[in-house]
């Protein structure tokens, strides 16, 4: 796979990091040995290897809808470098509108 | 120009936990980030284990919307980087959906149906809730995030481009809540949240596209125009004027010279116009790929035997019934199996009365202005079918009039505690003049007052026997059956 430097903006783009002009420069090559390195994984036979799952389950095994005590807030806020009323905080500008 | 649409419509589902963890999913007005646990603040190393009711409900959407259910449930992640994600990741289902090709049928304005086809139906998580500000004295922007929403089982529904306007897609809307709603895996209220629906639409120049397998193709060297996906839509009528909008924004694009871009755009309700959000990012984008930590899971046919029998007799099969068994008007029967809880007071008030036209006149009429007047549901009226049966047998037995039954109706409803009928129909026939005697005078009374239409009357203007009866009626205060009255003027004015 060739990995160019429009290809390394798009990477950073989704990544929500800015590059400068010098770290593309640097880091295209780099991403490119990487893929390439990555990449000897496809070149193994797998021709007489059967597509199959590691682990299945069955219906009747998946957890029961039975709801069981949470976090308390302080707990959940334990890890958390910046709160706010119980909330978490984050800093920086976010973009676009909730995923679902 | 052609309008193309597809709807995603997200459900919340109705369960007691979360869809990978055990955390209460009952989230509505609790204090931020109460309901969480390792698993759905993404804290490393932690598990998720699939919620069995949340498939369950998500397997009964798809048996009642005609959809192909598979044989194996497998998740994936989906890729992106945003603080209501806290894994950096959702779990979702991409190649591989739970339910498949299935059918909605909605019934357009001028009384033809058409087929709505479902593309797919998966199983997702939802996301944590955020809000956007800004520091007042540094002016920097942060967001503030409540975790207690993420995790919560979602289901997604998405169709293919076959909706050819906003109003077919406002009333696919409203049967997908409607169905929702009956089967009771979800509230599905748009206002709270947990119905999202979010269009897909695009233009196209009439005769240069084609429906290839269900996918928009271009005919000859024509260019197809790109879509917009609109997001923010809070209620069900804001699908139909949001589509409005889009569709209009970019027929005006088109025709200024301006080109057409993929992307996401807000509904802002306020101003009523759609808003640029971002440019769509592609399935690639998101780097799909099976979630590692939940096995694949088998459903065998015992499996969905044992979940089709938690199927409710959904609206088209109900309206069909009330039209070929009960013989009711269109009208009727759409009023009445507007929801579950209507059908069901329907339905018991007819059982215990044997008449249906009846029972549905008065459910339509009366109770219905009473509910829309005080913007309250059917369940909270005091009269309770029971009632409204003993009611409905009573006029049919000729122990009460139409008149008076109307009259107890209004003044049970109007009461807000509960009522006791039997008691209010035997008060109304203890007044009511069945004594001949009485009536005969009443009649004699009426006829010596209008001297004018007795000479009408008998001159051949027999139709004046209704301000007759009007008038009899005004002397038994309302208590006399206006049959009776009409009978006996008859004699009388024969003599």
């Amino acid at each position: 796979m060739k990995f160019d430097k429009e290809l390394l903006e798009h990477v950073a783009h989704l990544s929500k990091i800015k590059l400068t002009d010098k770290e593309i420069e640097e880091f295209t090559p780099q991403m490119q040995s990487i893929l390439d390195s990555a990449g000897k994984i496809a070149q193994v036979d797998t021709s007489s290897v059967k597509m199959g799952y590691s682990q299945t389950i069955d219906f009747s095994e998946l957890r029961e809808d039975i709801v069981k005590p949470s976090l308390s807030n302080q707990e959940a806020l334990a890890n958390a470098p910046f709160t706010q009323a119980g909330y978490i905080q984050v800093w920086g500008a976010t973009f676009g509108s909730e995923e679902s | 120009m052609d309008t193309i649409i597809g709807l995603e419509i997200h459900l919340q589902l109705k369960t007691e936990s979360k869809m990978f963890c055990s955390c209460s999913s009952q989230y509505f007005e609790k204090e931020p980030n109460t309901l969480t646990c390792p698993k759905c603040l993404g804290l490393p190393g932690a598990l998720p284990v699939p919620n069995k009711h949340a498939l369950e409900l998500c397997i009964l959407m798809g048996l009642a919307t005609n959809c192909t259910i598979a044989k194996h449930i497998k998740f994936d992640r989906k890729h992106y980087f945003y603080p209501d994600l806290p894994k950096g990741y959702q779990i979702s289902q991409y190649d591989e959906p739970l339910c498949n090709n299935g059918t909605v049928n909605i019934k357009l304005p001028d009384g033809s149906t058409s087929t709505v086809l479902i593309e797919r139906i998966h199983q997702e998580e939802d996301v944590a809730k955020t809000f956007h500000l800004k520091d007042g004295t540094t002016g920097a922007d942060y967001t503030l995030v409540d975790y207690n929403k993420s995790g919560v089982p979602l289901i997604e529904i998405v169709t293919k481009p076959c909706i050819k306007s906003a109003q077919e897609a406002k009333l696919y809307a409203t049967k997908i809540r409607q169905i929702a709603r009956y089967l009771g895996i979800s509230d599905a209220d748009m206002e709270k949240g947990q119905m999202r629906c979010e269009p897909n639409i695009s233009i196209q120049e009439t005769g240069k596209w084609q429906m290839v397998d269900n996918k928009i193709k271009p005919i000859g060297d024509y260019k197809l125009n790109p879509k917009t996906e609109v997001k923010n839509i809070g209620s069900i009528s804001a699908v139909e004027k949001a589509i409005e909008y889009e569709v209009k924004r970019m027929t005006d694009d088109l025709q200024a010279g301006k080109k057409l871009t993929q992307q996401t755009r807000g509904w802002n309700a306020e101003k009523g116009i759609t808003e640029f959000q971002r440019s769509k990012e592609s399935a690639e984008d998101y780097r799909y790929f099976r979630e590692p930590d939940i096995p694949i899971i088998n459903v065998s046919d015992q499996d969905i035997a044992n979940i089709s029998t938690k199927l409710v007799e959904l609206p088209d099969a109900k309206a069909e019934r009330y039209k070929n068994d009960f013989g009711l008007q269109d009208y009727d029967i759409e009023v009445l199996t507007a929801s579950r809880d209507i059908a069901e007071y329907f339905e018991k008030a007819f059982d215990l009365s044997g008449d249906a036209k009846s029972t549905a006149n008065w459910i339509t009429g009366i109770i219905f202005s009473h509910l829309n007047k005080n913007g309250i549901e059917i369940n909270d009226v005091s009269i309770k079918p029971e009632d409204l049966a003993i009611l409905t047998k009573s006029v049919n037995t000729k122990a009460i009039t139409t008149n008076k039954a109307k009259e107890i109706l209004l003044n049970c409803l109007s009461n807000d505690k509960s009522v006791d009928i039997s008691s209010e129909i035997e008060k109304a026939q203890s007044s009511a003049v069945s004594d001949d005697g009485a009536l005969l005078n009443m009649v004699k009374q009426a006829l010596s007052e209008n001297e004018k239409a007795v000479t009408d009357y008998k001159s051949g203007k027999t139709a004046v026997i209704g301000f007759l009866v009007g008038a009899v009626m005004k002397l038994s205060k309302g208590n006399a059956d206006p049959n009776k009255v009409k009978d006996l003027l008859e004699k009388e004015l024969g003599k």
